[in-house]
């Protein structure tokens, strides 16, 4: 015969004591929706308001040269990071006078796109996604949305890269957000004739 | 049943109709708020489609507040709280 003043096994393992419940009343339970609703709304005000900082005041990066033209032959492609270090892309030589870079994260789940040249087309081995080289539209697979795409000149035999950030430039006035560190690192190496990071990625 | 009972069973039904109305309109809040994150992220939606779905959303926000105060009128109305 069990102690009858000792507490039970479960309540000693959840020791909630019921006095201590308390119901939902009705207006605080209204109180919630409304809460839940104001909640929404300033989230979709949010998404918008950035949606407008970038489209209006977009931050131009500046140009940085990642490549020789005669480093990459026709078919290959180079790893480089822009425009910090946490940043990778991928630059392609598709043919003689064309160059392309894309962000070299997927669009889907941000694991690393690589590159089939047989097909010319961007592969993500993680989920099996397929990106156009062209212009990195999604050909198949769960992405549905385009590789980001920087703008590539060539100039005095070297491939230049440039690129819009998704921040506005009013963020960087209003918060002062730091230089592009990671273009200042690759001139400088470019200037000293060091390799840069990610340029020994260049295959055919 | 006694009156406190039954007015108290009313303003349950009424409760749960404005609930369930409210629920629909939150989740229609969500669907809103999805869209203007995928314009927010994609380039390819336009601009006008974030604003009109900020526009519903404050709609849909309204009407929850009017729904509330509703509900809230109906209680004070039939207990005097």
């Amino acid at each position: 015969m069990g102690n009858l003043n000792m507490p039970s096994r479960w309540r000693q393992d959840f020791p909630v004591p019921s006095g201590e419940d308390s119901y939902v009343t009705r207006r605080e339970f209204t109180k919630f929706l409304g809460l839940t609703s104001l909640a929404f709304l300033i989230g979709t005000c949010a998404a918008v308001g950035r949606k407008l900082v970038t489209q209006f005041f977009p931050r131009q990066l500046g140009s940085v040269a990642v490549a020789d033209i005669h480093e990459i032959p026709v078919g290959g492609y180079k790893l480089f990071r822009y425009p910090t270090e946490d940043d990778p892309c991928i630059l392609l030589r598709l043919a003689e006078d064309k160059f392309v870079a894309f962000d070299q994260r997927c669009t889907h789940l941000s694991c690393p796109v690589l590159f089939d040249a047989a097909r010319k087309q961007l592969a993500c081995p993680c989920h099996e996604g397929f990106f156009d080289a062209e212009d990195g539209r999604p050909l198949a697979g769960p992405p549905k949305r385009a590789l980001a795409q920087l703008s590539v000149t060539t100039e005095n035999a070297r491939v230049l890269v440039r690129g819009a950030s998704a921040v506005g430039a009013v963020y960087d006035r209003a918060f002062g957000a730091p230089a592009c560190e990671g273009c200042a690192v690759t001139d400088r190496a470019y200037s000293k004739n060091e390799p840069v990071r990610g340029q020994q990625e260049v295959t055919a | 049943m006694s009156p406190g009972i039954q007015k108290r069973n009313r303003l349950n039904v009424v409760l749960q109709m404005v609930t369930a109305l409210i629920t629909a309109i939150l989740l229609g809040q969500l669907w809103l708020f999805t869209v203007t994150l995928d314009a927010m992220e994609s380039s390819a939606v336009s601009m006008s489609v974030a604003i009109a779905a900020a526009v519903c959303s404050l709609m849909a926000c309204g009407t929850v507040w009017v729904l509330i105060r509703f509900f809230l009128s109906t209680e004070h109305s039939e207990t005097g709280e």
